[in-house]
């Protein structure tokens, strides 16, 4: 009896055996992810360098000719690596430079095969209008602090033809790779708000049912540049200017995830933000992505080198109390929905607790356990540690249109920005909610 | 600054030719009174033979007035942009050319209604000018053997370019023709012209109107020179007729984008701009046969830009080459000589249906540079540029319906040798078709 009980089990333990190794064989192994080859590119854990050589006469041009988009070749050479066939402009918009240019790599205009370390471009920002060179950094990782995708960013010092150019910020190029690393997806419809200074500011207003009005202005195509289709963004924006306000939420819902809106707003409001959605310019700094087979589209911010300018106590609502022809369209009527005013308010004050939240890293170098400083919050630490780290580039950097003093009074406004700002703004935001 | 040896070569070319003239009987000169005409009245004379023409006191003065007309209508498949639309007023010139004093011939064209912009939009495929005026020389003939031109004509080069865009077999020019060969320019030039042997020597303002567009002015000061034979001249042999060339240009061209372009027959560039510096040399060789009724036409040319100084660093790199050949055959199907042009025995509305003929022609072009174990790039610093070229197929039908008009068919296949730099990504080869309707007076 005993004997034939253990035969049993053992033939039940064989048979589950040979059946978990059948299984076992027949799932698919999950899949080798693919690894990221511009990981090291974009770490912002270092100073980089990189190394333009150009022809002089090019380079010369180059700068002389700032203003136009002019492409010469270069050879590209990062890590021990050099990529020849690579194209280079000037670019910016406000931040044009004919003594530091502002530069747009290309590695694959010529040559549609070629990338580096799998990216087609990259922009290097010459930092002319923020005496800190942080701002634009900063903001972009606080962005992706709150969970907002956002292009990754470096700092590096750039040679040209072996002499120091200075200082740059590296900046991921907004393009395919950057939705398809971070939406999975990338054949939706992409589109660069472009605005001149000369241009009639936009605030997001209906100007008919043409295609045309909308593009290349304000709407540039950065993908399926033949075939724009700028009928489903013609058609949000009539909904966000004449869509009944009994239906206005189910009507846009479709177009817009005005949480997700909101949050852009919150963030840049809270980074004082001048030059951004609500910015003092009208629109601006910003890339609309309306995902495949979907008129559903997000906002990716761009261009943060006017965040921190002004000081910690820039007001919550700034530019949404505004006269009404200078007050974005889709803010004003997001204005009237409380609780869509409330979820933009919880934003902030999230952003605020982001920026005070304690650091898991250690403290900055300059900083010794013996000796802790006062509390600090992340965004404080952040800087405090992205300024030792490009401290000595910055202060060597011969082009920067700022001197060293301004760089360091930079700093320290920055740093002031960054104490202060949470608790001017909670204020703010109790006397929203009754506190 | 041009090579003293480039020059003297010229030089002894030309002295050759004219000492080679010199031992052949006499030509008949260049504007001989046209067949019936009777002699040279007195006074002022209206006529029309076979053009409108004024006289004033005889050889004094004689005008002959020129109307050039042409439409085209074109069609293209989608992918393809014809810049200036489906229908196209190809040209609408006036002139006049003559003869005053009884040595000097002149000639004054003009194009009608002239848009610079429009000009370069539409990407006019074989004569692209910033001036509404074509040709304005004055020719002194006193000497046959050494006849000087001077003033905005054809530089010296290609048998094709050179040929009237009124006189030519196909509707559009051959690309090595239309793209490598120089056209007008301003400048001077001492010619000569026989039975056996005729030469063409000058120096020009730059190297002609196909090598200046956008920002670039083409080369600086060029010398060219274009040498004819008709080494068989049997009498009353089809072979008689036939005469071979070579020819050549020589100028500096200054540093920049400025190569030659390297055009589809749309007009969009096939290859890119690339920096150049140096001396620019084009050769060609060319050969014409028209016997009876048949032609047969050849060109090879050949482009050589140098890159003095052009590279990343500086340095020189090798040349810029533009290269390229056609065949072409005509064939009259209802009988009428070749030479001289067409001119229908039984015009329409005279009884008859006109003239018929039809054309063919093969042709290549490339361009690109010669940097053995170099990989080919494409950027304009390139040390080794990736070639591109492309093949095209021509076959025509034209219709003379008298002698001013003219009905011209064509359908041309074309490829694009790199596909990715064809207009359409997945495609190189296009059909194109063009109808020209000419009037000439």
């Amino acid at each position: 009896m005993l004997r034939r009980g253990l035969a049993v089990r053992t033939a039940l333990a064989f048979a589950v055996w040979v059946w978990a190794a059948t299984a076992w064989a027949q799932t698919p192994s999950p899949p080798t992810p693919t690894p990221d080859l511009t990981a090291e590119f974009f770490s912002d854990d270092i100073v980089h360098e990189i190394r333009l050589t150009i022809n002089p006469r090019d380079w010369q041009q180059l700068k002389e000719e700032f203003q136009k988009n002019t492409y010469y070749a270069c050879w590209f050479t990062y890590g021990g690596e050099t990529l020849k066939n690579v194209m280079i402009r000037s670019r910016g918009t406000g931040s044009r430079s004919g003594v530091k240019p502002g530069l747009r790599v290309d590695y694959n205009r010529f040559d549609a095969k070629q990338r580096f370390r799998g990216l087609k471009s990259v922009v290097l920002r010459n930092n002319t209008q923020d005496p800190t060179m942080l701002h634009e950094r900063v903001a972009m990782k606080f962005f992706q602090r709150m969970g907002v995708p956002a292009p990754r960013e470096a700092h590096a010092r750039l040679f040209v033809n072996d002499v120091y150019a200075g200082l740059y910020t590296i900046v991921e190029t907004i393009d395919k790779d950057f939705l398809s690393r971070n939406y999975q997806e990338n054949d939706g419809h992409l589109y660069e708000y472009e605005y001149d200074a000369e241009d009639e500011p936009y605030y997001f207003t209906y100007k008919g049912d043409d295609p045309a009005a909308y593009t290349p202005k304000p709407f540039k195509p950065a993908t399926h540049e033949k075939d724009p289709d700028l009928a489903p963004v013609v058609a949000m924006i009539k909904t966000i200017n004449e869509a009944p306000d009994s239906e206005f939420r189910g009507a846009i819902a479709q177009f817009l995830d005005l949480n997700k809106v909101l949050t852009h707003i919150a963030i840049e409001n809270f980074l004082a933000e001048i030059d951004g959605f609500l910015g003092n310019y009208a629109m601006n700094n910003f890339y609309l992505y309306r995902f495949e087979n979907k008129n559903l589209t997000t906002i990716i911010p761009w261009d943060k080198s006017h965040t921190f300018m002004v000081g910690p106590e820039h007001s919550i609502w700034h530019n949404i109390h505004a006269p009404s022809w200078l007050q974005n369209r889709l803010m004003e009527r997001i204005m009237d929905h409380p609780d869509l005013v409330d979820f933009y308010v919880s934003q902030i004050e999230k952003a605020a607790g982001i920026a005070m939240e304690p650091p898991v890293t250690t403290p900055a170098p300059t900083e010794t356990l013996d000796t802790p400083a006062p509390q600090k919050g992340w965004l404080e630490t952040e800087i405090l540690r992205q300024y030792n780290q490009i401290r000595q580039a910055a202060l060597e950097d011969p082009y920067k249109p700022h001197s060293n003093g301004d760089f360091e009074a930079g700093i320290q406004q920055l740093l002031f920005f960054a104490r202060e700002r949470a608790n001017l703004v909670r204020p703010q935001v109790d006397r929203h909610f009754g506190r | 600054m041009i090579r003293s040896s480039a020059a003297l070569s010229v030089l002894l070319l030309v002295t050759s030719a004219a000492a080679a003239r010199a031992q052949e009987p006499a030509p008949t000169p260049p504007t001989a009174v046209a067949e019936g005409e009777q002699q040279e009245p007195e006074g002022f004379e209206m006529r029309w033979n076979p053009r409108p023409s004024l006289r004033i006191a005889g050889d004094m003065l004689r005008v002959d007035l020129r109307v050039k007309l042409q439409l085209d209508w074109r069609w293209a498949p989608d992918e393809i942009e014809l810049r200036g639309g489906l229908f196209q007023l190809q040209r609408r010139r006036v002139g006049a050319e003559g003869v005053f004093l009884k040595h000097f011939e002149y000639e004054i064209e003009r194009e009608l209604d002239f848009n610079p912009e429009a000009e370069a939009l539409a990407g006019s495929l074989d004569e692209v000018d910033d001036s509404p005026w074509r040709d304005v020389f004055v020719n002194f003939r006193y000497f046959r053997d050494a006849q000087i031109k001077v003033g905005k004509f054809k530089v010296p080069f290609s048998l094709e370019q050179i040929t009237g865009p009124t006189n030519l077999d196909f509707v559009y020019r051959s690309r090595i023709a239309a793209d490598l060969a120089p056209g007008r320019d301003i400048g001077a030039m001492i010619h000569g012209r026989g039975r056996v042997v005729g030469y063409e020597f000058g120096v020009f303002q730059h190297d002609g109107e196909n090598s200046k567009f956008d920002f670039n002015e083409g080369a600086d000061t060029t010398a060219a020179g274009r040498f004819l034979v008709r080494p068989l001249r049997i009498e009353d042999s089809e072979l008689d007729a036939l005469e071979v060339g070579v020819s050549a240009t020589v100028g500096d061209v200054p540093e920049g984008l400025n190569t030659l372009r390297g055009r589809s027959t749309w007009g969009d560039d096939f290859f890119f701009d690339a920096y150049v510096k140096g001396r620019r040399v084009r050769l060609g060789a060319e050969v014409n046969w028209e016997p009876r009724n048949f032609s047969v036409k050849s060109e090879y040319i050949r482009t050589r830009d140098e890159r003095e100084g052009q590279g990343i660093l500086a340095d020189d790199l090798p040349a810029l080459i533009g290269q390229g050949w056609y065949v072409g055959a005509t064939w009259v199907v209802t009988g009428e000589d070749k030479s001289g042009g067409v001119e229908p025995r039984r015009p329409l509305f005279g009884g008859g249906v006109g003239a018929i003929e039809l054309a063919g022609r093969y042709e290549r072009m490339s361009m690109g540079s010669d940097a053995p174990g170099e990989p080919e790039e494409t950027n304009p610093r390139a040390i080794n540029l990736l070639e591109n070229g492309e093949r095209l197929w021509t076959i025509g039908l034209n219709w003379y319906l008298n002698r001013w008009m003219r009905i011209q068919l064509n359908g041309i296949r074309e490829t694009i040798d790199d596909i990715e730099r064809s207009p359409f990504p997945t495609q190189n080869t296009f059909w194109l078709g063009v109808a020209r309707l000419q009037l000439v007076l």
